[in-house]
């Protein structure tokens, strides 16, 4: 009973601390993305990862130092410092009558909605995989360049980087009717670009970062950086084949969007912004992406900062939590 | 649907008898099967004697085509989900128009200083 109350209140707090900094992470992601012209979209792209990681960084690790001490103690690695808390709130596996009852009921609704919401995810990336791998069977495989690529049959719909690990690009054989040779190049360049940044696995870490925030600002996150990532695999793409051209190639492919599938299409705003960025030479730098190793570094100096800060953090949640009384 | 194309017409019969290894299945379950493909409208079939005849109503790449487009549709709409980043975002609009003013855009970058705005 003392293990299920310490994870309800551990889960309402990680649900208070992600909401809490959701907003302003959201706020300030939103002020980077709007630095365009200033900072390059990788640049911009970096940012909109580390931040939209932040809500489920800051959870986890206020989370982690809260419970280290107690777990430490059910471990046997530290002596039990409970008699010591006469006199706030006491967050503790081994003791857990003085968890407040609020934070228990806010941890269940909170561990509840996590837990709906990671089955989704989980049956979403499920039913994804499924379909791209039986549309991938039908279609024939290139492993000439470094990342492998698949012709599909069916309409010019599709050109798109797949995979968190076993990264390829996939694209509609019948593009190639459509989109004159130098046009194909450009997009295919743009998916390759994608995926030596490693853009996929960063989008499937934002979507596990996304169970921490709020149901809107998960979505609201990854938008910010596609949208960004998007622009500076355009500027990748064009080092290669030339910033018109890859122009070009997304007219044309909006264009067979709105032919081919009626109603789909894609966003007007975002389409002229990546056009008129590729058109205008100062923005078309290539800067690699760093979001990935500065998502990596912060884990490591969230763990450390556990490690050595945990006691504090501990009483300190104990403190604020104890402000209602 | 693979033995039923490799043929120009087939009975299940034939169809189980090509169907060995990992792929054999019991008589019933290759009639049956065979029955809902026609319900579906991908084989057609008449009376052979006692037995059902069937021939396919789409070519393998038909089918393969229309599968695949089904398929695209599905994938295009988780675009930005964990590992899926399409050159085109299938999830919203965009007009005619709008394409019509880029292309007018790109072609004025294309003539150099002159045709800048």
């Amino acid at each position: 009973m003392a293990a299920l109350v310490f994870v309800l209140a551990c889960a309402g707090l990680a649900g208070l601390v992600g909401a809490a900094v959701s907003p302003l992470a959201l706020w300030r992601s939103q002020r980077a993305a709007a630095a365009r012209g200033r900072r390059s979209a990788a640049a911009r792209a970096d940012s909109a990862f580390v931040l939209g990681l932040a809500p489920a960084l800051a959870a986890l690790g206020v989370v982690g130092g809260t419970a280290l001490p107690s777990m430490l103690t059910a471990a046997g690695l530290m002596a039990d410092h409970c008699d010591d808390h006469g006199h706030h709130v006491h967050l503790c596996l081994v003791h857990a009558s003085e968890t407040p009852v609020w934070l228990t009921a806010l941890g269940a609704v909170a561990l509840t909605t996590f837990v709906i919401r990671a089955l989704r995810l989980a049956a979403t990336s499920l039913r994804r995989h499924r379909s791209m791998t039986a549309l991938e069977r039908l279609g024939t495989i290139d492993t000439r360049s470094r990342f492998p690529v698949v012709r599909v049959p069916g309409a010019p719909r599709l050109c798109l980087a797949t995979g968190l690990f076993r990264r390829r690009v996939v694209y509609s054989a019948s593009l190639a009717e459509h989109l004159p040779p130098a046009e194909l190049a450009a997009a295919l360049a743009h998916e390759a670009a994608h995926l030596r940044r490693r853009d996929t696995l960063s989008l499937g870490l934002l979507s596990l970062a996304g169970l921490f925030t709020f149901p809107g600002a998960a979505g609201r996150f990854r938008a910010l950086f596609l949208s960004a990532a998007e622009e500076a695999c355009d500027a990748e793409a064009a080092g290669e084949h030339g910033a018109e051209t890859v122009a070009r190639a997304l007219v044309a492919a909006a264009r067979l969007q709105l032919t081919v599938a009626s109603g789909l299409g894609f966003t007007g705003n975002t389409l002229a912004a990546r056009v008129a960025a590729l058109l205008d030479a100062a923005a078309v730098r290539t800067t690699p992406a760093r979001a990935l190793a500065v998502a990596l570094v912060l884990l490591a100096a969230s763990g450390a900062a556990v490690g050595v800060f945990g006691l504090d953090v501990h009483h300190a949640v104990e403190t604020v939590l104890s402000l209602p009384d | 649907m693979a033995v039923a194309w490799s043929l120009p017409t087939s009975t299940a019969r034939e169809v189980c008898d090509r169907l060995t290894g990992r792929r054999e299945r019991a008589y019933t379950t290759i009639m049956t099967t065979m029955d809902r493909l026609h319900r579906k409208g991908l084989l057609d079939r008449e009376k052979d004697g006692q037995a059902w005849r069937y021939r396919p109503t789409v070519s393998r790449a038909e089918f393969e085509r229309a599968l695949a487009d089904g398929l695209a549709v599905e994938i295009l709409a988780s675009h930005g989900a964990a590992g899926l980043a399409a050159f085109v975002d299938a999830a919203a609009r965009v007009d005619e128009e709008l394409l019509d003013q880029l292309t007018a855009l790109i072609e004025q970058h294309r003539n150099g200083p002159k045709g800048k705005r």
